[in-house]
């Protein structure tokens, strides 16, 4: 695609413009801020991708993968209302490494992708995208549940459970909101729309079967990763809401 | 049901439960902290009924639930038959020394999952029609969700959810306070009934009345401290500290 095609393609924001202007929805600003940026950010990743593909390097792969992984627990953990930030960012880091790590790690070994930069980088993309969702949705719910199952719980601790029994409900209820999204996807997909990757791997020439192939070969690999990502935030962060001697800790959640 | 004075004289009088000087503070936001409780002292004897009394706010149920560390004290000591109890596993104190809440809560599904939780818990084995039966609920129920019964009925399922476990202590957080006279009089006798060996009951109430027909020693509290320790006769006698008197003309008029 040259250069010139993309300014053109500048035209459809301009419709945007004019709808927004014409309407009065005052979108105009965050139409071009958010244009300039999409350039800007995609650029600047376009250019690191092609430099870490041509050099090759493990580093810079890991670097990449590292940045990733921290952007994704940074944002998952705003979903924080109740644990202090650096608790769930902790164990929002830990879930999406090991989620990326064990993921990535089978397909590697079994060597159904190739240890080439522009496999590893783009499928973790996506890994990661994904379990950083359900890390987020996982953690909201889990403190939402909390909040409103307070009386059950204090009961079920008077009844001698530990704050893991006590708390159970609630976190598999946590679990089913930081899964069920993808779940509910791999039911549609390719019904409703077709999925971002597919679309570019067919738009850049490969045959519809070979993109389905990779295509459910990331939907598996992504509910792996959601259920991990899930899982392991769950049971970790119930666990600061919980004192040592099975008591609601002052994190305990309001409602 | 036995005539107060009779169970009482069958006891032995040892302290079941004894606790030395606690205190209670929740931290505010910043350095400060706002004191709940302070410095209480007492014990509650087998084969005894102890009715807690007072206005609302004076820290009745946060002393109840301190005493099977629901809560933990800020200062102060508590012991369980001689032993301090943070010597013992608290899942297991909590059994013994079991607290009932204000507002029966009930674990979603039916009345014979709710006998079965804390049952489940401990490995016990009991008959869940005899334990309906006791507490003058229809063996029929069993199969009935949990949420289909009236205020009073989930009231007598949460205590045979806890008597089932035979505590040796009950605290009582108001079981009868959203009941009617019936309800209020199914309760008592139960608890009266429960009474036997070395048990004990500790039971807040915000009716003098009641505090009357069930108790051999009331304790007044306001504002988070211990008033009066006084045998019931004690405190209805003419001969009362002032501020009981003014208490109970303010609560109900004369006695």
């Amino acid at each position: 695609m040259s250069p010139l095609i993309l300014l053109i393609s500048l035209s459809f924001v301009a419709i945007a413009l004019f709808i927004s202007y014409k309407e009065q929805l005052a979108l105009e600003k965050d139409l071009l801020v958010g244009t300039i940026r999409a350039f800007i950010q995609l650029f600047v990743i376009g250019y690191v991708l092609q430099l870490i593909f041509d050099l090759r390097s493990l580093t810079g792969i890991l670097f990449i993968l590292a940045l990733m992984i921290l952007v994704a627990s940074q944002n998952a953990s705003q979903k924080s209302s109740f644990l202090p930030r650096s608790i769930a960012l902790t164990y929002i880091l830990g879930a999406l490494l090991f989620a990326e790590i064990t993921t990535m790690g089978l397909l590697l070994i079994l060597q159904i992708v190739p240890v080439e930069p522009q496999y590893i980088i783009p499928i973790s993309g996506m890994i990661i995208g994904n379990a950083m969702i359900a890390a987020g949705l996982t953690l909201s719910r889990l403190q939402s549940e909390l909040a409103s199952q307070k009386g059950l719980i204090l009961t079920a601790l008077a009844l001698g459970a530990t704050g893991r029994q006590a708390a159970s409900s609630a976190i598999k209820q946590a679990l089913r909101a930081g899964m069920s999204p993808t779940i509910d996807s791999m039911k549609t997909v390719g019904l409703v729309q077709l999925p971002g990757m597919m679309t570019g791997l067919i738009i850049a020439g490969a045959s519809p079967i070979e993109a389905v192939k990779y295509q459910i070969l990331i939907i598996l690999v992504i509910t792996a990763s959601t259920a991990i990502a899930s899982i392991t935030v769950a049971l970790g962060c119930y666990k600061p809401f919980f004192t040592s001697q099975h008591q609601l800790s002052n994190y305990y959640p309001r409602q | 049901m036995l005539p107060k004075d009779e169970y009482i004289s069958l006891s032995s009088y040892t302290p079941l439960l004894q606790w030395d000087d606690l205190s209670f503070s929740i931290p505010d936001k910043g350095a400060t902290s706002t004191t709940i409780l302070h410095n209480i002292t007492g014990t509650l004897n087998s084969g005894e009924v102890v009715a807690i009394i007072g206005p609302s706010g004076s820290g009745k149920s946060t002393f109840l639930k301190l005493l099977n560390r629901l809560l933990e004290p800020t200062r102060g000591k508590i012991q369980y038959k001689g032993q301090a109890i943070d010597k013992i596993a608290v899942t297991e104190l909590r059994r013994q020394v079991a607290y009932i809440s204000q507002r029966p809560y009930l674990f979603p599904g039916t009345v014979a999952d709710n006998l079965a939780y804390g049952a489940q818990l401990w490995n016990l084995d009991y008959d869940g029609a005899e334990w309906l039966e006791k507490v003058d609920l229809s063996p029929t129920l069993l199969t009935q969700q949990g949420d289909n019964l009236s205020g009073g009925e989930q009231q007598r399922l949460a205590l045979a959810r806890s008597l089932l476990l035979e505590p040796s202590v009950l605290l009582l957080d108001e079981p009868t306070s959203a009941l009617d006279i019936h309800g209020t009089a199914l309760i008592e006798n139960l608890i009266s009934s429960y009474l036997h060996g070395e048990r004990a009951v500790l039971w807040v109430t915000h009716d003098p009345k009641q505090a009357k027909r069930i108790a051999h020693r009331i304790f007044l509290m306001e504002q988070g401290r211990l008033l009066y320790d006084l045998s019931v006769e004690d405190f209805f006698s003419s001969n009362a500290p002032e501020k009981v008197k003014t208490f109970l003309t303010v609560r109900e008029g004369n006695y």
